[in-house]
C-alpha cells in the first residue's frame, strides 16, 4: 500500500477511536447521571411521606389528646349540671348525646390517621382491626386471606404496607362501587404478594392513565417504588379490579 | 476554498461578541467568562489576521489564546456547578494543564511553534467537562434546552472540542505528505467553528439576565 494511503487509514482509525471514546463517555455519564436523578427522586418521595405520616401523627395526637380530651370534659360537666324541668333535661342528653357521636368520630379519625392497633401488635393485626372496623360500616364486605402476622423487619416497611392497603379499600369504598372485596396477602420465596379483587364496576386503566394518577394511586405507587416492589392493575368497565402487588422482603 | 474565506468565516464570532457586551452589565455573573472567550476570540482572531500579514505566523498569539480559552471554560464549568468536590477537581485540573501548557511551550515545543500536546489535552478534557454538563443538563434540567445558554454552550463546546481534540491527533500524525487530506480537514474546521459560532450567537441571547432583589412598583 501506499504510504500516503496507509497514513489516510491510521489517521481515519485514530478519528474512529477518539468518537468511540467520546461516545463511551457520553454513556457513562449519561447513565450515572440517571442513577443519581433516581435516586434523588427516590429521596423526594421518601421525605414526603415521612412528612405526610409525620403530619398524620401530629393531626391525630392533637385529636386524640387535645379535642378528644376537651369534648370529655364538656360531657363530664354537663353531667354534673342540676336542672329542674324535664325539656331542660332532655337538652342535655341531646347535648350529651352528640359529644359523644363528635367524640366517636373523633377517635375514628385518629385512628385512621395514626392506627393505634398498628402501633401496638403490628401490621397484619393493624390491617385485620382496619377491615373489622369497614364490615362494621356495611359500605363494603371484605375478606383478609393472611399467611404471617409480621412481614418486614421495619416498622417504616410495614407502615408502608398497611397505608397500600388501606389505599387500597379507600379508592374501592370511593370508586369501584363494590360490595365484596377479597386481600390475599402471602409470602413466597422473599416476594410479598398482595392480591386484591372487588366486585365493583372497574374502570377504563387506558382512560385513567392517560388523565393522570390520583393522589391514591399515586400514594400506592410510591410506597411499592419505595419498597423496590411491582404493581400491577387488571380492570376493565363492569368486571371490577384486581390489583397485585409484589414487594421483595430483603 | 479561498483563504479569504477562511479569515472572514474565522470572524462569524463577532454577534456573540457583541450580544454579550451589550447585555454584559444585565447578564448573570456566572456567565461572565462566557463574554470575556468570545471577546478573547476576536481580539485574536484580529492579531492573527495581522501577525500572519507581517511576520508569517500567528503560533505566538495562539498559543497564549488557548492558555486563556483553557482557563475562560474551566472558570465556567466551575461556576455552574454548585458542588465543593466539583469545584475543586475543576481548580486542579485547570492548575494541572496549565503546567501542561508552560512544559508543552517552554520545555518541550517553542512559543513560536504550534505544540500538539497541550492541545491534545485541553480539547480532550474540555470535550469531556462539556459531554458530563450536557447530560447533567439532559437528565437533571428543569428548563426547556433549546433556549437554556448552557445547554447551547455545552453543545457547541462538545461540536467544537470533538472534532479539534481529533484533528489535533491527526496533525500530531502528520499528514504532510497528504495534502489534500490534510486540507480537507481543516477546512471542515473552518466550517465547524462558523456552526459553533453561531450557536454561541443564540446562546448569548439565552443567557439569563439577573434576578432583581426587588420587583420595581409598576
Amino acid at each position: 500500500m501506499h504510504s500516503d494511503e496507509t497514513k489516510i487509514y491510521i489517521a481515519l482509525l485514530v478519528a474512529i477511536a477518539l468518537i468511540a471514546v467520546f461516545l463511551l463517555f457520553f454513556i457513562i455519564t449519561i447513565v450515572s447521571y440517571q442513577k443519581k436523578y433516581q435516586h434523588l427522586s427516590r429521596q423526594l418521595v421518601l421525605t414526603e411521606i415521612r412528612t405526610l405520616e409525620q403530619e398524620r401523627r401530629h393531626i391525630a395526637a392533637e385529636l386524640h389528646d387535645d379535642f378528644g380530651q376537651i369534648l370529655s370534659v364538656i360531657r363530664l360537666q354537663l353531667g354534673t349540671l342540676r336542672v329542674a324541668g324535664d325539656e331542660d333535661r332532655e337538652v342535655i342528653r341531646h347535648a350529651t348525646g352528640l359529644i359523644n357521636d363528635t367524640l366517636g368520630r373523633v377517635r375514628a379519625m385518629s385512628e385512621t390517621l395514626m392506627p393505634q392497633t398498628f402501633f401496638r401488635k403490628g401490621s397484619v393485626k393493624g390491617i385485620e382491626h382496619y377491615i373489622r372496623e369497614m364490615n362494621r360500616t356495611q359500605l363494603l364486605q371484605i375478606g383478609l386471606f393472611c399467611t404471617e402476622e409480621q412481614f418486614f423487619s421495619s416498622q417504616e416497611k410495614e407502615l408502608h404496607l398497611f397505608r397500600i392497603i388501606q389505599e387500597l379499600i379507600n379508592n374501592t369504598i370511593k370508586h369501584a362501587a363494590a360490595t365484596q372485596m377479597d386481600i390475599t396477602i402471602y409470602q413466597e420465596k422473599n416476594i410479598l404478594h398482595v392480591f386484591t379483587e372487588d366486585n365493583g364496576k372497574g374502570f377504563d386503566q387506558r382512560k385513567v392513565m392517560n388523565a393522570g394518577l390520583g393522589s391514591g394511586l399515586r400514594n400506592i405507587h410510591n410506597r411499592v417504588e419505595l419498597l423496590n416492589g411491582h404493581i400491577f392493575l387488571q380492570t376493565e368497565p363492569g368486571n371490577g379490579t384486581r390489583f397485585e402487588i409484589q414487594l421483595p422482603l430483603l | 476554498m479561498p483563504h479569504i474565506w477562511v479569515v472572514i468565516l474565522s470572524f462569524s464570532i463577532l454577534p456573540a461578541a457583541v450580544i454579550c457586551a451589550a447585555r454584559y452589565n444585565t447578564m448573570l455573573r456566572t456567565y461572565y467568562p462566557f463574554a470575556y472567550l468570545t471577546w478573547l476570540s476576536l481580539v485574536n482572531e484580529v492579531i492573527s489576521v495581522f501577525s500572519t500579514a507581517y511576520s508569517g505566523s500567528n503560533a505566538v498569539n495562539n498559543n497564549l489564546y488557548i492558555l486563556a480559552e483553557w482557563l475562560l471554560v474551566v472558570w465556567l464549568m466551575h461556576n455552574w456547578f454548585m458542588k465543593r468536590k466539583r469545584k475543586i477537581f475543576y481548580i486542579i485540573t485547570g492548575a494541572l494543564l496549565a503546567l501542561v501548557w508552560l512544559a508543552d511551550t517552554f520545555f518541550i515545543g517553542s512559543i513560536h511553534r504550534f505544540n500538539s500536546i497541550f492541545r491534545i489535552c485541553y480539547s480532550l478534557a474540555i470535550a469531556f467537562m462539556a459531554i458530563d454538563q450536557f447530560n447533567a443538563l439532559i437528565v437533571m434540567g428543569r428548563h426547556r434546552l433549546a433556549t437554556n445558554a448552557r445547554f447551547l454552550i455545552c453543545c457547541g463546546l462538545i461540536f467544537y472540542f470533538v472534532y479539534k481534540a481529533i484533528l489535533e491527533v491527526l496533525f500530531m500524525l502528520d499528514l504532510s505528505d497528504s495534502a489534500h487530506f490534510q486540507r480537507i480537514i481543516f477546512q471542515a474546521m473552518a466550517y465547524i467553528n462558523v456552526i459553533c459560532n453561531l450557536i454561541y450567537t443564540i446562546a448569548s441571547l439565552c443567557i439569563p439576565t439577573k434576578q432583581r432583589f426587588t420587583l420595581p412598583y409598576l
